[in-house]
C-alpha cells in the first residue's frame, strides 16, 4: 500500500497523525497482520518465496571461492560491457566489486549475463 | 530467457512501473496474475494477457510467444540432461553471444558452465534466451 492509498484509508496524511493516532493506527495494522499470519496453513512458516541460495548453494560458494582466492573475477553485463575486479561481498540480488583502480561498484544480477576467473595475460 | 524474464527486463527498461501501474495500464484486475506471468518458472498459458502486455510494453506479440515456449522449466530439463550425459549445451544470451560447455551445476538463478578451455563460468539464468531442442518440453 502505497502512501497515498494509505492516507485515503485512515482519512489524512500520515505526517498529519497525532501521536496518539499513530498508536491507534499501528496497533490496528500490527492486530491485522497477526490476524494473517494465523490464516496460514497449519505447518508453514515461510513468509517469502525461497531465494536461489535456499535450496541450493552452488552459486554461492563459487562467490565465495572467488573472494577467499582473492581471484579476478570478469563480469559481462546484458549490454555485452565487461567489468572486472576483485569481489567484496555480494548479496542475493547483486555483487560488490572493487575494481583494479579502487573504486567500488555494486552489480545488480539481473544486469548480468555472466561472470567467471579473468585468466592472467601471459606474455 | 522465459517470458517472466523478459518482462522484468522490458520493465526495468521502461523506468520499473510498478506491477499496479501495469495492471491499471492493461485493465486487468488481477494484479497476482501479472505478478506470476514475472515469477512463473512454467509458461504463461492466458493469451489474452500475453497480447495485453505485449502491447503495453510495445513489443510484437509473437516476441512474447517465442520467449514463453522457452521457460525457465524447461531450461531446467536440458541442464539436467546435459548435465547427467556430460554433453555439451549452447546457450544463446540475449546479446546474441553463444556460450558452449558442459553443465556443472545448476539452480534456481544460474548454471555452472564449464567451457572447452576449461575456465568455468556462472551463466545467470535470466541471461539465456535459447538453447538447442528449447521447445521440445512437455509440460510436467
Amino acid at each position: 500500500m502505497d502512501e497515498a492509498a494509505l492516507a485515503a484509508k485512515i482519512g489524512k496524511l500520515v505526517t498529519d497523525l497525532t501521536v496518539s493516532e499513530a498508536r491507534q493506527w499501528l496497533g490496528k495494522y500490527n492486530r491485522l497482520m497477526k490476524e494473517r499470519k494465523e490464516q496460514r496453513p497449519p505447518g508453514t512458516r515461510r513468509t517469502h518465496a525461497p531465494l536461489p541460495e535456499e535450496v541450493d548453494a552452488f552459486e554461492l560458494n563459487y562467490l565465495n571461492a572467488r573472494i577467499e582466492n582473492g581471484e579476478t573475477v570478469m563480469f559481462k553485463l546484458f549490454d555485452g560491457a565487461t567489468l572486472t575486479g576483485k569481489i567484496m561481498g555480494f548479496s542475493p540480488f547483486a555483487i560488490n566489486v572493487r575494481q583494479a583502480d579502487g573504486t567500488e561498484v555494486m552489480i545488480q544480477k539481473l544486469a548480468l549475463a555472466y561472470y567467471m576467473v579473468q585468466q592472467e595475460e601471459t606474455a | 530467457m522465459s517470458l517472466g524474464d523478459h518482462l522484468r527486463y522490458l520493465r526495468a527498461m521502461k523506468g520499473g512501473p510498478s506491477l499496479d501501474d501495469v495492471a491499471e495500464a492493461i485493465g486487468w484486475e488481477k494484479l497476482g496474475d501479472i505478478s506470476q506471468a514475472e515469477k512463473r518458472y512454467r509458461p504463461v498459458y492466458d493469451n489474452d494477457l500475453i497480447e495485453k502486455l505485449a502491447g503495453y510494453y510495445g513489443r510484437p506479440a509473437d516476441e512474447f510467444h517465442w520467449h514463453n515456449a522457452r521457460p525457465r522449466k524447461f531450461l531446467t530439463f536440458a541442464a539436467a540432461q546435459a548435465m547427467k550425459t556430460k554433453e555439451p549445451l549452447s546457450l544463446t544470451l540475449r546479446s546474441g553471444e553463444v556460450l558452449t560447455g558442459t553443465i556443472e551445476w545448476w539452480d534456481l538463478g544460474s548454471l555452472g558452465l564449464r567451457l572447452a578451455d576449461g575456465r568455468l563460468l556462472c551463466v545467470q539464468r535470466h541471461a539465456v534466451v535459447d538453447w538447442p531442442d528449447a521447445i521440445n518440453w512437455e509440460d510436467l
